[in-house]
């Protein structure tokens, strides 16, 4: 069973269709990622799993659960956890206040094991914040910030995780990095779903790759169909896309 | 049949007059994004003003209404725009509907120093008793004016913003400020142009009205409360749906004055009046409107910015600074005299009803216009069951006001701010005209109240007070520091990351909304306590507004800042009491003092939007700058200021400098972009919509 599953969703935004049918599933363990250029819909998507928009039709399901009717708190509390392509962090908390906010929500529901403490520290140490952690967060620079934003969604302990733009910003050495934090937490059993407009990233990490443009599904397989795919080199790659072997 | 078409007539002409209110709060909504209390005072300023032009001056009708809708109106809606709102670019929701709030409070306290309580003011409708028939009842001209004057505005409206490039510019500015502004608009020449037209609205509408409910400064104040249910069925945005809910307003306030029973006996014989409902019809519409409307949809808006600091207490120091209070107030209160003991007694009192702001408004970001109704409970069950000074009094007027608290809180909290804002406004209106003055309640209009373990002497029960407000302002303190806490400040910084790190707002909002009401209860216990009296005019919907504006002007986010709130507003009044009898070049001195005392919490207010961190923060922040240049280089001059602590956060950001450019240009760069972009000089200066 997928741990998500998006069923044929549309979202109308006045008259203009931004998404048409979007299907998608994430497995355990895999890194799915989808691409397209700017305003295929990919963050709409984004929005209609996790609650923020509702959809004219389709489904949302969560380990084989119907989700589409729940509010956006209690899908994360079904093991979902997201950031945001704008950043969304808490401003006038700091770095470490805004992964103790979500560890601490955490606690309220499920089991708990793990003080919270003890898991943002974990989480500072796998992602390197230690430098900027007691800075407030609306100081930090963009790179720093999608770090903190990717700590927070982790203390959440999530089975699904959704990325959104997270590598915009970072560094070649900081993304080498970032990549390998993916692939370890995919390892560990997680479900990524990833929206980056970093293609060579994409197509090293991810296992599976939808690829959406103006609001439909236009292409989905593993990398190497997606590179050879006419339609997709047309709409988004371009024929000199550079895509590393 | 006849009564039918006269109530209908009567509820039509009643609509038409709430949707010329509610759809100038619309425009101004919609174009500028803040929401305006004070629409309704400047309603009632302009039917004063009409008064005065064409009863008192015997101006003719038109000329009158002329000069208010084209003078008066424009020229306070630019006054509010200039002066009041351009000083709001960054700083969050709450102060911005603060100092709205202020606004208003200014204006119904402006009006009565005009326009003095004792004189009778009243106008005559247009063209006196003149009718018409129909369908057997009478239709007035004036109603038949009201009712064609709602269509030209309804028409008026929607050419303006669809149809023309000012309107159309009002628009984009509300959507994309920036955008719009890049693109030639002139927000500015826009946002001005909105408040004159809201202003000329709520002046239309109180002009038209004053002819039915007379010219009493509060009671056209708050006929904006039934704008404001009006426009709520539109969702504040759409002008049809308010024109549809004033109509739904009208015709049920109209149906239920013309149907309803008298008081049943069974009432009667209890002390209760139900013919007070009536009353509460708009707020009751607002109510059901609000469990109707669907969840707010959260939106990410990225991380906000904001001028506005929640300082971080440690616990040693406010351990510090409440002995100090305490310490302070026991040797001071040996050296005053009865009755100044009495009101620094309600100050902190007003001190303690404030501390219920500073979670729920402080932290949370939300706003709650009814804490001296909650209050009003609180006073109520210490009346009623702690006599003798029994403790179970105050403990029920903890509870009381919680669970009110709950039934205010619940349908609102599900939607944004600005509607908690509303609904607690609307609840504190309905607790002034339909609860408070029932006789079953209060049998006269002050009901004695024994002090709690029968603390007479009143520098006891002042020291009394200062230790009740430590305890509370210690639980604070430890509030802010807790993990409840945090999660209040991480729910003001963004709903949204909230939501899907799966916390449920609508749960911890009603968690703070609760606890809030719960504190406001038990200052409004120990207020009725200072005063041995539970009277019920302490406790009306207008008291509501000084004790949020002195809350904020102390410092919304701080125990010290709800001190300094309740301490200024003692000292308001004592000043007012203790001004002698003097004239001053041929002026009565003494009235003007005292008026400017009245005004002082709304003039305090509306300055907000210039430091929105409150007294407290300010004064620190002066000292502490004051002493770090010292520090750093004795005796050199002309160094630069260090900056203040919001401008630390704030300037780095600007859009231009964090694209790259940290230079401004000059002309000649600008004229070579110019050239680049192959623009003329007299395209650029014509820009889009100049």
């Amino acid at each position: 069973m997928s741990l998500l599953e998006v069923r044929e969703v549309s979202v109308r935004f006045g008259g203009h269709m931004a998404l048409q049918d979007v299907s998608l599933g994430v497995e355990p363990s895999k890194i799915v990622g989808l691409i397209g250029p700017n305003g295929a819909g990919k963050t709409t998507v984004f929005n209609v799993i996790t609650g923020l928009q509702e959809p004219l039709r389709g489904r949302v399901l969560i380990n084989g659960i119907d989700v589409t009717s729940f509010a956006p708190h209690d899908r994360a509390q079904r093991g979902m956890a997201r950031t945001f392509q704008r950043l969304e962090l808490f401003g006038s908390l700091t770095a470490r206040e805004n992964l103790m906010v979500a560890a601490e929500i955490r606690r309220t529901w499920g089991q708990h094991t793990i003080p919270a403490e003890e898991r943002v520290e974990s989480a500072i140490d796998l992602l390197g914040m230690h430098e900027f952690i007691d800075k407030r967060a609306d100081v930090l620079t963009t790179g720093q910030a999608r770090l903190v934003e990717l700590g927070r969604a982790l203390v959440t302990r999530p089975k699904v995780l959704l990325l959104d733009e997270p590598a915009s910003g970072l560094d070649a050495s900081e993304t080498e990095y970032f990549a390998g934090i993916l692939q370890g937490l995919a390892r560990a059993g997680m479900g990524i779903l990833l929206v980056e407009h970093d293609v060579p990233l994409v197509m090293k990490i991810c296992h599976d790759i939808y690829v959406l443009d103006f609001g439909k599904v236009i292409a989905h397989g593993i990398p190497e169909q997606i590179q050879q795919d006419q339609r997709v080199i047309d709409a988004y790659l371009g024929s000199g896309s550079g895509v590393p072997a | 049949m006849d009564q039918f078409v006269t109530y209908t007539v009567f509820g039509v002409v009643l609509a038409a007059i709430y949707a010329i209110a509610a759809s100038g709060l619309v425009v101004t909504y919609t174009t500028s994004g803040i929401f305006n209390f004070a629409h309704g005072a400047v309603g009632m300023l302009g039917a004063f003003a009409y008064w005065q032009f064409h009863v008192k001056w015997g101006w003719p009708t038109l000329l009158s209404i002329a000069v208010v809708l084209l003078v008066i109106a424009p020229l306070i809606g630019v006054f509010v725009e200039r002066v009041v709102m351009r000083g709001l670019q960054g700083v969050s929701e709450v102060t911005k509907v603060v100092v709205t709030i202020a606004l208003l409070f200014t204006l119904i306290q402006v009006a009565p120093v005009i326009w003095s309580p004792k004189g009778s003011y009243s106008v005559q409708p247009f063209f006196g008793a003149a009718k018409i028939d129909l369908a057997g009842a009478g239709v007035t001209y004036h109603q038949l004016i009201v009712i064609g004057v709602a269509i030209v505005v309804a028409a008026g409206l929607r050419a303006l913003l669809y149809g023309t490039r000012l309107g159309i510019g009002m628009r984009a500015v509300v959507d994309n400020r920036m955008l719009a502004e890049l693109n030639g608009a002139r927000p500015d020449r826009m946002s001005a142009f909105s408040w004159i037209l809201g202003s000329a609205l709520a002046a239309l509408a109180g002009i038209l009205i004053a002819e039915r409910i007379g010219l009493e400064t509060v009671a056209l104040t708050f006929l904006v409360v039934n704008a404001y249910a009006a426009a709520v069925v539109g969702r504040l945005t759409s002008l049809t749906r308010t024109y549809v809910g004033a109509l739904l307003l009208g015709l049920g306030q109209a149906y239920a004055q013309g149907y309803l029973p008298d008081n049943p006996t069974w009432f009667a014989e209890r002390n209760l009046d139900i013919r007070s409902l009536s009353l509460a019809i708009p707020v009751i519409m607002l109510f059901v409107v609000l469990l109707l409307i669907p969840h707010a949809r959260l939106r990410a808006h990225g991380i906000v910015r904001s001028r506005e600091l929640i300082p971080r207490p440690t616990y040693r120091w406010s351990l510090v600074g409440f002995g100090v209070l305490i310490g302070v107030v026991s040797l001071l209160s040996g050296a005053l005299s009865g009755e100044d003991t009495l009101i620094w007694s309600q100050g902190l009192c007003f001190g303690i009803i404030m501390l219920s702001l500073v979670p729920l408004t402080g932290y949370g970001g939300q706003i709650s216009l009814a804490q001296m109704s909650f209050a009003g409970l609180g006073a109520y069950a210490i009346a009623t069951w702690g006599g003798g000074g029994n403790p179970l009094g105050v403990v029920l007027a903890v509870l009381l006001a919680a669970a009110a608290g709950i039934l205010v809180a619940l349908p609102a909290l599900r939607l944004r701010g600005i509607y908690l804002a509303l609904a607690t406004l609307a609840f504190a209106y309905v607790m002034e005209k339909v609860v408070f003055n029932q006789r079953a309640l209060f049998p006269t209009t002050s009901k004695p109240v024994d002090r709690l373990w029968g603390l007479e002497s009143n520098r006891a029960y002042l020291i009394f007070l200062a230790v009740v407000f430590s305890l509370v302002g210690f639980g604070i303190v430890w509030l802010r520091r807790s993990k409840f806490g945090r999660r209040l400040q991480a729910m003001k910084d963004s709903p949204a990351a909230c939501a899907t790190l799966g916390l449920n707002l609508t749960v911890t909002k009603l968690q703070v909304f609760i606890l809030s009401a719960g504190i406001a209860g038990l200052g409004g216990a120990l207020f009725a306590g200072a005063n041995r009296a539970a009277a019920t005019d302490s406790f009306s919907a207008v008291q509501n507004l000084p004790v949020l504006l002195m809350a904020v002007a102390g410092g919304i986010a701080m125990v010290s800042g709800a001190l300094t709130g309740g301490l200024l507003l003692a000292s308001f009044s004592l000043a007012t009491r203790s001004i002698p009898t003097l004239e001053l070049f041929g002026v009565d001195a003494k009235s003007f003092f005292e008026n400017l005392f009245r005004l002082a919490p709304g003039l305090i207010g509306i300055t907000l939007g210039r430091d929105p961190n409150g007294l407290v923060a300010m004064v620190s922040d002066k000292v502490k700058r004051l002493w770090e240049r010292r520090l750093q280089h004795r005796g050199t001059r002309d160094l630069p200021v260090p900056a203040t602590r919001w401008q630390q956060l704030v300037e780095p950001v600007w859009a231009v400098e964090s694209m790259g450019v940290d230079t401004p240009f000059v002309p000649e760069e600008i004229a070579r972009i110019d050239e680049r972009l192959a623009l003329d000089e007299e395209e650029v200066r014509a820009g889009v919509f100049a």
